[in-house]
């Protein structure tokens, strides 16, 4: 009987051990740290599902909006490595057909760096990874953030979640306690997908084989006080992403910063005791957007401005603390991706929009998030000389219109 | 067409922005005082007594042994000592002398090493401390 025992606990022993010596929670990561090899992979992950309803035009759209799936592994002390890969809209397909419908998603890469340190505070990265631009682009799990959207500020002007290639240097001002820096250089944009809809947002090149010289410089100041999270950022880069030889025949600006874009924005956050309040405002320029209308006739804006505020006060934080919350929030946005356009562009006021949304967060639990919010949106006319060839059974569009989210989300 | 008198104008514009910033922020705060230890015995950390006052609390201790600072804080005669990195993707953070931060995704703790807010979703590690002879031991094991 002994002899039983000793071959299950033997055969227990040896079965368990495997699992554990390869995968560990980032909890047991911190131990293995202080262990002789330093070694430690670390799994983790996010993703979101919704469902939302255009109440104008009465229909509505079931996704698995996102699922990614965090590798990182600390090779020692000083490097480590951290990819995100990300499939959006559940399915892809080589062929485009499965069982009779065509695979929507995308799979990508979210972000895949090596992290050298310098010392504790002080980091370098290098590969493919999301510069320090905006708010949503470094926090934009979706159970950190109010809304079943991401605002729409940070994916219509500032580009979200905008990752290219290039090395980047993060840190701490040791004689200031609580200021961030972060300097990065990447590629470039490319002006080629730029447009009146969607602003920069079609211009990054996301770690795709990219061509053309021009670079990106961008460049941050993150500071907690108090209760307040204040952060400022800066990008200037070359659009031009075409050999010399293209960007000639199409006679546009190549090099480093040929055709330049340059973006600004701040960003305000105030939490305490329950109470969320953020604000941001931001502006982007792009240099010579006639010449880049007229290689590739996409209406590029010359500027493009916005700002939002968001108020938000969890109705359980006095019993909770925030292990449980029920937010309440309310957003108010507003967005010209046509402030300017160049002379050889279209002006199209629906591009000047307004978003008013209120909704609410639930959290069981952290790292789970149901959410419910409305959103309206209210935009100027569409101007019809954008419809190159028109439609006898063309959607109207409406200016003023509403829409109806659910989504749930988690993280861990 | 773009000139380089343009470029140069608004990367000047900028830098002077963001430096403007950084000297206003500087009038703002003070430093924590960081301490590098050079230690070599094997799990364990020595900080002297004295680098506390009334009103100096924490200290920023920086060992060749951790891949992260530790945040050493005294409150009513004694020690804390927090792990400076973020349980969710093991990032470095940043102390202030109300919270922690996490810059890569916004993770948030108190002085406890409470989460108050996610994506990190357990506690900052905390390593034992004990004072003995004018000295505080941290206990890296």
């Amino acid at each position: 009987m002994r002899k039983f025992y000793a071959i299950i606990i033997c055969g227990l022993t040896i079965l368990n051990l495997p699992a554990k010596a390869q995968v560990f929670t980032p909890e047991d990561s911190l131990s293995t740290g202080l262990i002789r090899s330093q070694q430690a992979t670390v799994i983790s992950g996010y993703g979101e599902a919704r469902y939302n309803i255009d109440t104008k035009r009465k229909s509505a759209e079931a996704s698995l909006k996102r699922i990614v799936l965090f590798l990182g592994h600390k090779f020692n002390n000083n490097i480590s490595l951290f990819t995100e890969m990300e499939m959006e809209d559940a399915l892809v397909t080589s062929t485009g057909e499965n069982d009779g419908t065509g695979g929507k998603g995308d799979i990508s890469m979210e972000q895949a760096f090596l992290k050298f340190n310098l010392n504790p505070s002080t980091y370098i990265v290098a590969g493919l990874f999301i510069p320090r631009i905006g708010y949503i682009n470094e926090n934009h799990l979706p159970s950190t953030f109010n809304g079943v959207d991401r605002p729409f500020l940070e994916e219509q002007v500032i580009p979200a979640t905008w990752r290219e290639v290039g090395v980047g240097l993060y840190g701490q001002v040791r004689n200031i306690s609580g200021l961030n820096y972060s300097v990065a250089v990447t590629n470039g944009l490319n002006s080629r997908n730029f447009s009146s809809a969607s602003g920069l947002s079609g211009g990054k090149q996301a770690g795709q084989a990219v061509n053309g010289l021009n670079l990106g410089l961008s460049g941050s100041l993150l500071y907690y006080i108090n209760n307040f999270r204040i952060q400022a950022s800066g990008y200037l880069g070359g659009s031009t992403a075409e050999e010399k030889r293209v960007a000639d025949s199409l006679m546009l600006n190549s090099g480093t910063f040929g055709n330049p874009v340059s973006l600004g924005e701040m960003n305000v956050q105030y939490s305490h005791n329950g109470i969320g309040i953020r604000v941001i405002g931001t502006f982007a320029h792009i240099e010579n957007a006639d010449a880049i209308n007229r290689a590739y006739a996409n209406n590029s804006p010359e500027t493009m401005y916005g700002a939002y505020g968001e108020l938000g006060y969890d109705l359980l934080f006095k019993k909770y603390h925030a292990a449980k919350s029920l937010i309440l929030f309310g957003r108010y946005e507003f967005i010209d991706l046509g402030a300017t356009v160049p002379i050889n562009g279209i002006d199209n006021p629906a591009n000047r929009k307004q978003y008013f949304i209120g909704g609410l967060t639930y959290k069981p639990i952290r790292g789970i998030a149901i959410k419910a919010d409305y959103v309206r949106r209210i935009t100027g006319e569409f101007n019809p000389a954008l419809i190159v060839t028109p439609f006898p059974q063309q959607v109207p569009y409406f200016k003023n219109n509403g829409f109806v989210n659910t989504g749930i989300a988690y993280n861990f | 067409m773009t000139t380089r008198r343009n470029f140069i104008k608004t990367g000047c514009a900028a830098c002077l922005g963001l430096g403007s910033f950084g000297v206003l922020l500087e009038a703002c705060s003070a430093s924590m005082p960081l301490l590098k230890i050079t230690s070599s015995d094997t799990g364990i950390l020595k900080i002297p007594s004295e680098k506390f006052s009334v009103s100096n609390t924490m200290l920023i201790v920086r060992s060749s042994k951790l891949e992260n600072d530790i945040l050493l804080l005294k409150k009513q005669g004694s020690f804390k000592a927090l792990y400076l990195h973020c349980t969710h993707e093991n990032q470095p953070l940043t102390p202030t002398s109300s919270k922690i931060y996490c810059t890569a995704h916004g993770s948030e703790f108190d002085l406890e090493g409470n989460v108050l807010k996610e994506p990190a979703l357990k506690p900052l590690k905390q390593f034992r401390t004990e004072e003995i002879n004018n000295e505080i031991i941290i206990h890296l094991i």
